[in-house]
Order: structure tokens, then C-alpha cells, then sequence
């Protein structure tokens, strides 16, 4: 058994997952399995998330906590077409569509979300990658949806403000 | 009721091997010798260091620095300095007639002396007025009130050489008060003692010697002669006095009432037949010019303005103070001037004990003290103070906009100016940062004295100043996040936060660029 958090040390993972990703293209039912998910919850209990993306990566015997954290970032990713680099965060500061301030607001509600309501996140950024005409960071969603807390909120806040476009 | 502090055993001495005895002033020497001195109390080591290094000074001066230098491995024997110290012994006793050591020669019934308890001759006890109004808070009144006469002589040196402002007509220290004290360490009691006392020949930085009774007894033992009263503020200059006067400064009019103990002392817990539960006192003694600079005392010296002792405080500890203790600052536009005994200690390299009282008037705040390093300098002094100074400078500036940036952070804008309200968490960060940066400082300054000139080492230089802000950076950096972003902040402060963050990093990038301590923007 692998924790999740070693298993980011591992190179491996981070192929795996980005071809699962790119797979998505060719296996459109597992997409569309993905997301018609509306929850964290509902995502990780699917088919589709069970035959994807946890078959690949049996070999790291993630276990089922571990599996679930995973299951917020792999419906969100879902709903991407083009992958950036970085925390989704900056990525969002960056494309987000709308006026700078109606995206502080946006950003500020995503803030409010209380410590471990992973649904609530769930939705949240599932609009946030509608926002950015479907741009996301697969890394980036992967490490910093695993835990929403003080210190997740922190992080998230470090990476957007300092890089909000100005228009 | 005879008691001779040359000739009685009342000095807790520190040996090798853990144990402490009590010894006289002549067996700081001997085939086993003791390390230190071990007190029951800090500010009674200090003072009592002060004390045997006068003492030496006063009795048994060398003659020049080469002279002082050859003792330091090979001391003298116990008669030899029994032998010197006999001259004084009429100066020393601590009961019986007078003159009795640091007290007052003539203040008798007629005088109206006010009878105090013995605990007042502690700084840090509560006095009369605290008393009065129940205002003892952390230091409790009635814990002291049986002194052996060990005790009662350190108290009263203490009292002596570090006295605060008390009241009307309580004189401070010649050196104001909560005076610093700085003595460079040896490795034995005797090396700790000897490194601090100056040679007599003047021109090399010495003191002038005594000569004859007559001097001791009239301008270098002030409680040998009636007492230079100050009822209408009249100062005594250093003219008025012998230079050895410095260590015998008595500002107090204080005499000791001995009588049969009862029980064991309240300080040391030791038994003695004679204990000290009272003593009597007058205000308007000793009224010190302020032109007086103490051998053991670093001072601020600024151009048309009498010479400023530096004092206790609670940041003493900062590097920030190193420069101007260890080597001076003789750049800056107020002269730092480090304490005779430090500059006479020379370039040798080594330890130096910097302690006193951080006062506030006749308030005691806590006693300080702290061990500097001193390194031998290979290169030239101005350029290694230039550097440090650069490395002291852009640490504070660094410090400063951390603070800045806390309060950006964590204070409302209305309450910016109030933010005086929690100042704990400040001054915390404060000492933090001082402290984290530390290890860096002294492992670069050591690395800049081990330097050759100035040109020879340009790169290494350039090398330990990159070093230094880059560690400026991280431990703010740290330190901000430590403080200002843990846990907690709601959703609504983060933006505050995090710009408060970007600037901080950007002043500090910008800053540390300027001094060189940062690499240049690509071109």
C-alpha cells in the first residue's frame, strides 16, 4: 500500500494519470460517465472513475480514503479541454473570464467553503474550469484538492492574488 | 563583630569538577583553581566580578599590557596576592568600626536616618511606595529578610555599582542606572578576572595606580572620608576622584545593621552567626557627573553631549548590539565606544558576558545577559566593521518591513495607529526574527575576520553578503507566514494578507539589491 502523498514522489503516477487524461478523448463514455457526477461522492462511487483512472493505478494500491480524495480532482479534470501548468489557483487568476472584481468575489466564495465540504468544493471548481474556458492544471488540481482546510485556503489565496490579470 | 571581606570566605567560587566553595579574594588562585564564580543570584555574579576585578585593578596592577598578557597563563601565587591585598585590608570590613566598605563614614543619629528593611537592597524588590499601594505583582514582598553577611556585602555592591533611580535624592550608578556590564571570559575564574584589568601605564589604555593611603583613603575608597552629600544636586566630577574610583562608586548613603542570626539566610540558605535584617540610610549621596566612563562599560559618545552608559535591555541579546560591544563603532556618526576592558582584551577573539538590568526608572524589568563572541580580525577593522554594519543595517530594514507588513496584514485600517494594543505579538516577532538570523550572522562575521585585506577576498565578501540575504528573505518570508497567515484567517482578510506578503518580499528584494545582498535584475 502507497499513500497518495508518496505516490506524487513517484514519476509514474503523474504519467499515468496524464494518460488517463488524454485517454478521455478516445473513451468518451467513461468522460460523459464522469460528468454527469454533481458530487465528490458521486464521482468516486461511478463506474466510470472505478474503470478509469483507479484501474491505472492499481499498481500503486492507493487505499480507499486515499481513492476518494483522488475522485474531486479526476471529475473536475473531466471537464477540461486544455491543461496549464501550476497551482489552478494562479490558473484561474490568470483566465478566469469576467471582470477582476466579479472573479475576487468568485474566488473569495470558493474560499468560504467550509473545512471538508469536498461536494461543495466539488461544484465550485467545476464552475471555475467553465470560467476558464476549460483550462485547468491536472498537478496542480491532484495535490491541492486533497485536504480543504485553514491551510489549503492559504495556499490557494497565495497563488491567485499576486497573479490576477489586471483586465 | 568583626568581618573582613579579604579575609573571610565569602565568595561562591565555581570549580571544575561542579562543586562551589567559599573562598577569599586571594584563593582565586591556587592548584586547583576555580573556574567561576556561582552565586545564588545573577546580578550578584556580575557585580561580584566587577568587584575582583576592581579589587585587582586597585591592589595589583599590572604594569603593561605585555605584562598583563604574560600573567593570563601564568598566575600569581595565593601570598603574593594576599600580600597586595593586605595594604587594603582597613577598607574592607564589612561591620564594626567605621569605615565600613561602601557605607556611609559619618551619618549617625543627629542625620535622621530612615531604617530599612534588609530586602531594599535588592533592585528588583518591591520598595516602600509598592508596598504601600499593594502593588507587588511578580517579585513578592517578605522573602527576603535575613541576609548572612556574604549575602549582605554582594547586596550592597550591587546595589553600589548597578543602582537605579529610586526616588528623590536616591542616586543612580555612576554609570546611571541598570548600568551593561561587559567582562571578557577566560577559561578559569582568574583568566575571566585578569583579562579585564588594565595595565597601569596610562598611555597604553591603562589606569593610573594609587599611591599611598592617603589617596586610597580620600579619592579611591569613597567611604573612607565623609561623604560628598548632594542635598542641593552638587555632582562629584572624575577630577574630584582618583580614575579608581570608578570601581568604588558609592551613590548610596547606606549603613548595615548586624546583629546575632536566627536562622539561615534568606538568599543563600547558609548559616552564619551574624545576620543583616535592617540597615539605615540617607538620600543625597554620591551625585555623579555624567562625565564619568566606567573601565567595565560600553558607552554611546556623541559630539558636544556627555558620554551615555548603555544599558540592560531586554534585546541585548540582538546582534544588532554586537558591533558596538565587541569591537565599537567608531563610523558611525555616535561613536559606539565597546568598554575599556573589551578593547584592552584586544584582538584576541573569544567570549564576552554582557549582563545588567533592563530598568524602568526604579522599576526592575528583568535582568539581561548574554554571551557575544568575539573574533580575532586578520584583515583591517574598518573593512570588517563596514561589513557587519551593511549586515546589521539590512537585518533591521529586512525587520522593519516584516513589522510593517504584519500590521498591513493583521491590523484593521482603523486601528493602524492603536496597533500599540498588542504589541507582545510584535515584539515577539521582533525576537524571532533577531533570533532565527543569528546563527548566519556570527558564522558570516567569523568568516569575514578570518579574511585578509580588502581586495585579496572580494568575491568571498561578495559571496557572504548573497548568503546573508538570502537568509534575510526566507526567515521573513517564514516568519510572515508563521505569524500573519497561520491557521484561521477568514476568506475576507486573505487578499490583506497575501499583498501584505508581496510587498514585504518586493521592499526586501528591492532593499537587499541595493546593499549588494541580492543578485542584480538580468539585464
Amino acid at each position: 500500500m502507497m499513500k497518495l502523498d508518496q505516490a506524487f514522489n513517484d514519476d509514474g503516477f503523474w504519467k499515468a494519470v496524464e494518460s488517463w487524461w488524454h485517454g478521455l478523448d478516445k473513451d468518451r463514455g467513461q468522460r460523459a460517465g464522469l460528468r454527469r457526477a454533481k458530487s465528490r461522492t458521486e464521482v468516486y462511487v461511478s463506474p466510470a472513475y472505478r474503470n478509469g483512472l483507479v484501474e491505472k493505478l492499481a499498481r500503486f494500491e492507493l487505499d480507499e480514503p486515499d481513492l476518494e480524495r483522488l475522485a474531486l480532482a479526476a471529475g473536475v479534470l473531466a471537464k477540461a479541454r486544455h491543461l496549464r501548468k501550476g497551482h489552478f489557483a494562479a490558473v484561474f487568476a490568470r483566465e478566469g473570464k469576467g471582470s477582476p472584481d466579479m472573479r475576487d468575489v468568485r474566488f473569495r466564495k470558493l474560499l468560504a467553503v467550509e473545512d471538508g465540504e469536498y461536494d461543495e468544493l466539488y461544484r465550485m471548481l467545476v464552475r471555475f474550469v467553465d470560467m476558464c474556458g476549460g483550462a485547468a492544471s491536472l498537478g496542480g488540481l491532484i495535490r491541492h484538492t486533497m485536504y480543504w482546510n485553514d491551510q489549503a485556503r492559504m495556499n490557494w489565496a497565495r497563488e491567485y492574488y499576486p497573479n490576477r490579470s489586471k483586465a | 563583630m568583626k568581618y573582613n571581606l579579604l579575609d573571610e570566605p565569602w565568595l561562591p567560587a565555581l570549580f571544575g569538577d561542579g562543586r562551589t566553595e567559599w573562598i577569599r579574594p586571594w584563593e582565586i588562585v591556587g592548584d586547583d583553581p576555580p573556574v567561576g564564580l556561582n552565586p545564588q543570584r545573577a546580578d550578584f555574579r556580575a557585580a561580584l566580578m566587577e568587584f575582583l576585578v576592581g579589587l585587582l585593578q586597585t591592589a595589583f596592577a599590572p604594569a603593561d599590557i605585555r605584562a598583563r598578557d604574560r600573567m593570563l597563563d601564568s598566575p600569581p601565587g595565593q601570598e603574593a596576592l594576599r600580600e597586595a591585598f593586605e595594604a587594603h585590608r582597613e577598607f574592607f570590613n564589612l561591620f564594626g568600626e567605621r569605615p565600613r566598605f561602601m557605607q556611609d563614614l559619618t551619618m549617625n543619629e543627629a542625620d535622621k536616618p530612615k531604617l530599612n528593611k534588609a530586602a531594599f537592597l535588592f533592585i528588583e524588590q518591591p520598595g516602600d511606595n509598592t508596598e504601600k499601594k499593594n502593588k507587588d505583582l511578580f517579585v513578592k514582598r517578605g522573602l527576603i529578610k535575613t541576609l548572612c553577611p556574604a549575602c549582605a556585602a554582594s547586596a550592597l555592591y550591587t546595589m553600589q555599582v548597578f543602582s537605579p533611580a529610586g526616588g528623590r535624592g536616591l542616586r543612580t550608578s555612576m554609570r546611571g542606572g541598570g548600568p551593561l556590564s561587559t567582562l571578557c571570559a577566560g577559561d578559569t575564574l582568574w583568566q575571566s578576572l585578569w583579562l579585564n584589568v588594565a595595565p597601569a601605564n596610562v598611555r597604553q589604555g591603562g589606569i593610573e595606580p594609587a599611591s599611598g593611603r592617603e589617596v586610597l583613603a580620600s579619592r579611591v575608597y569613597a567611604w573612607a572620608a565623609p561623604t560628598r552629600t548632594s542635598d542641593k544636586n552638587e555632582q562629584v566630577h572624575p577630577q574630584d576622584m582618583h580614575p579608581l574610583h570608578a570601581f568604588w562608586g558609592m551613590p548610596r548613603r547606606i549603613v548595615l545593621r548586624e546583629e546575632a542570626a536566627q536562622g539561615p539566610c534568606h538568599v543563600c540558605g547558609r548559616e552564619h552567626e551574624l545576620a543583616v535584617r535592617e540597615f539605615l540610610s540617607r538620600p543625597n549621596g554620591y551625585n555623579y557627573g555624567p562625565e564619568w566612563v566606567h573601565p567595565l562599560t560600553p558607552y554611546t559618545m556623541e559630539q558636544g553631549k556627555p558620554p551615555l552608559s548603555i544599558k540592560g535591555r531586554s534585546n541585548i541579546d540582538a546582534y544588532s548590539n554586537w558591533l558596538g560591544v565587541v569591537y565599537g563603532e567608531p563610523n558611525a556618526k555616535r561613536h559606539m565606544h565597546a568598554a575599556l576592558c573589551v578593547h584592552n582584551a584586544g584582538r584576541r577573539g573569544g567570549r564576552i558576558g554582557v549582563a545588567g538590568y533592563d530598568m524602568a526608572n526604579d522599576k526592575a524589568r528583568q535582568w539581561c545577559e548574554h554571551v557575544f563572541p568575539s573574533f580575532a580580525l586578520l584583515g583591517d577593522e574598518a573593512t570588517f566593521g563596514a561589513e557587519v554594519r551593511g549586515m546589521v543595517a539590512a537585518a533591521d530594514q529586512v525587520r522593519r518591513n516584516l513589522l510593517g507588513a504584519l500590521k498591513d496584514a493583521l491590523v484593521h485600517e482603523a486601528g493602524k495607529n492603536q496597533a500599540k494594543t498588542d504589541m507582545s505579538l510584535f515584539e515577539n516577532a521582533n525576537n524571532m526574527f533577531w533570533g532565527r538570523t543569528e546563527a548566519t550572522f556570527y558564522d558570516n562575521a567569523a568568516r569575514l575576520a578570518a579574511l585578509p585585506d580588502r581586495n585579496a577576498s572580494l568575491s568571498e565578501r561578495d559571496e557572504l553578503r548573497l548568503v546573508w540575504g538570502r537568509v534575510l528573505l526566507a526567515e521573513s518570508s517564514k516568519l510572515f507566514e508563521e505569524i500573519a497567515e497561520r491557521f484561521g484567517i477568514p476568506p475576507e482578510r486573505m487578499e490583506r494578507c497575501v499583498e501584505a506578503h508581496r510587498r514585504m518580499k518586493n521592499y526586501n528584494i528591492k532593499h537587499l539589491r541595493g546593499m549588494e545582498m541580492y543578485p542584480p535584475r538580468e539585464a
